[in-house]
């Protein structure tokens, strides 16, 4: 028997004693490289090919005993506690949407997040590693696709937003929810480019553009401002890790000039456009909007019911389900509701600076910024002191593409704390994590 | 001469965070410098070390990575982190604490607890 089929005979024996299969193939490959090690050793002394190959194995152990042992060690790290703030947060949505409108409520986007979020958390992370730059195009490329079948919500320019709707029937996909997917389409592309020094920082730079190209000609204003802020982040975070092996000062005043050229260019078209600037900001001419919500706020109970008319409020269900919530529930449970909410996003983000890996460490970076800012601009928005506009309130406001979105990236970021340190990079050259 | 297995159990992960101290190393190198260094006291077999390191991995004692060798084969390296070095230290103090106390059972005295 030629020595590697020896050596993937055993290799085998140790990894079927390991019940949890996503780790197998990177064990077994570790183990044959050790009995590559052995086997040259062997050989140096003088034992021919095949009988270094049986000494090696033998030196080994037995093959069962020690797959026992690594299966021990090998368990799949169930992160319980994101995974019920979740279930807490489409909890609190359900209800908040059945009191504010019950007709609205519907079954199927439910069902499709929980897929989403399945696809997610059991999908292999390193697949994402190694397709990289597919899933970057594949995202760029079904945007545009998408870009050229919408229609604007004419009742939706009136209230000052633009949204470009795709319409797939039954389906109705609000473009400017992409801005929650393009983060980590963009994390993968930088992860992509590490190690490629200055060249790899200017074709992240030039990745960048498509994306807040998309975002800015929707437009929405908070989503440009959600992706500009998590890609930077990325970068800089790829950057300042040495993950591109350039001197930081340069590497991260490079990362800078598309980021700025974009917000430069839409400053200029915005100046010069009122339309545009309608159509943008979340523009509230008579300052009516502006004053109800205050008093909303300010007449709202601690607990319980308060006072306040809420007839005048645009968009209840997708850009104010919060203030709802306080008007019709108290300010106790809108603050329980964000402290919940910041403390998944503290945990999401510890946990993160903890991976070993640089692709663990982007995906879940990507994910968190995402969920992080959203929370942050809808609670900030609900108590009036927005100007951006909303995408979502992850889980909780109204929104079918939002919420398979955010089901989608949760359960991939989820993934990630669930493989632990097995979350592994490809082998480009010399790297350390 | 053998060394009793429940002597050695306690000190495998105090070894090995030892070594990767010094610098970075992968399995095979681990073994062969321990029995090296112990004169062939330390003679690990490789069934042993991986379900070891995988769980000082797991623990965050130390962090992998990988390399690819002049033969072109993926090669995974340990290198010790800062909770790693950590440990090592409260181990070594705790080692030398051990040691002293047989030390002075096995050197005897005039102490006794009743007399």
């Amino acid at each position: 028997m030629p020595s590697n089929e020896h050596f993937t005979e055993y290799c085998r024996q140790v990894s079927q004693q390991i019940r949890w299969k996503r780790v197998r193939r990177v064990v077994a490959q570790e183990l044959e490289q050790h009995l590559c090690d052995q086997q040259d050793a062997y050989l140096e002394q003088g034992h021919d090919a095949d009988e270094a190959a049986r000494m090696a194995v033998a030196q080994m152990g037995d093959a069962q005993m020690v797959g026992q042992a690594l299966n021990q060690t090998h368990r799949p790290q169930t992160p319980w506690v994101p995974m019920f703030v979740i279930l807490v947060l489409l909890a609190v949505g359900l209800v908040l949407q059945s009191v504010l409108s019950p007709d609205t409520i519907r079954a199927l986007p439910y069902g499709i997040a929980a897929a989403a979020f399945f696809l997610g958390y059991f999908m292999d992370t390193s697949l994402l590693g190694r397709h990289a730059g597919k899933v970057y195009g594949l995202v760029l490329a079904l945007s545009l696709l998408a870009l050229f079948r919408i229609r604007v919500s004419l009742h939706a320019v009136m209230l000052g937003h633009s949204f470009a709707v795709l319409s797939l029937p039954p389906f109705n996909i609000m473009l400017g929810n992409l801005a929650l997917i393009f983060p980590m389409a963009y994390g993968l592309f930088v992860y992509k480019m590490r190690n490629r020094g200055m060249l790899g920082i200017v074709y992240c730079g030039l990745a960048y553009l498509p994306f807040a190209g998309i975002l800015l000609w929707i437009p929405t204003i908070f989503g440009f401002l959600l992706y500009t802020i998590t890609s930077v982040l990325l970068l800089y975070t790829a950057i300042w890790q040495g993950w591109f092996q350039v001197r930081r000062v340069r590497g991260l005043a490079l990362a800078l000039i598309p980021p700025l050229m974009c917000c430069g260019a839409f400053l200029v078209t915005l100046l010069s456009s009122e339309s545009l600037q309608f159509r943008s900001f979340r523009i509230d001419l008579d300052g009516h909007l502006h004053n109800q919500v205050r008093e909303l706020v300010a007449q709202a109970a601690f607990w319980g019911q308060g006072g306040g008319d809420l007839s005048g409020i645009p968009c209840l269900e997708t850009d104010y389900a919060l203030l709802y919530g306080i008007h019709r529930f108290g300010l106790g449970p809108f603050l329980a509701l964000m402290l919940l909410s910041v403390g998944l996003c503290i945990l999401c983000v510890r946990r993160g600076l903890r991976q070993q890996s640089m692709l663990g460490k982007l995906l879940v970076q990507a994910v968190s910024t995402t969920f992080v800012l959203q929370v942050l601009s809808y609670g900030v928005t609900n108590l009036e002191y927005g100007l951006f506009g909303v995408i979502s309130f992850p889980f909780v406001s109204y929104g079918g593409t939002a919420l398979v979105f955010n089901a989608l990236l949760m359960g991939c970021m989820l993934s990630v704390f669930r493989m632990g340190p097995w979350v592994r990079d490809a082998v480009t050259a010399v790297q350390k994590v | 001469m053998s060394i009793d297995k429940s002597l050695l159990a306690g000190s495998t992960t105090t070894l090995i965070l030892k070594l990767l101290e010094e610098r970075d190393m992968y399995g095979y190198e681990m073994i062969e410098t321990l029995a090296l260094r112990s004169d062939h006291t330390f003679d690990f077999k490789a069934g042993t070390l991986y379900p070891i390191l995988h769980t000082l991995e797991k623990q965050g004692l130390v962090s992998s990575y990988e390399q690819r060798t002049p033969q072109e084969r993926i090669r995974k390296y340990y290198h010790l982190t800062e909770a790693g070095r950590e440990r090592l230290l409260e181990k070594q103090r705790e080692w030398t604490r051990f040691v002293d106390a047989v030390e002075k059972i096995l050197k005897g005295g005039s102490v006794h607890a009743f007399q």
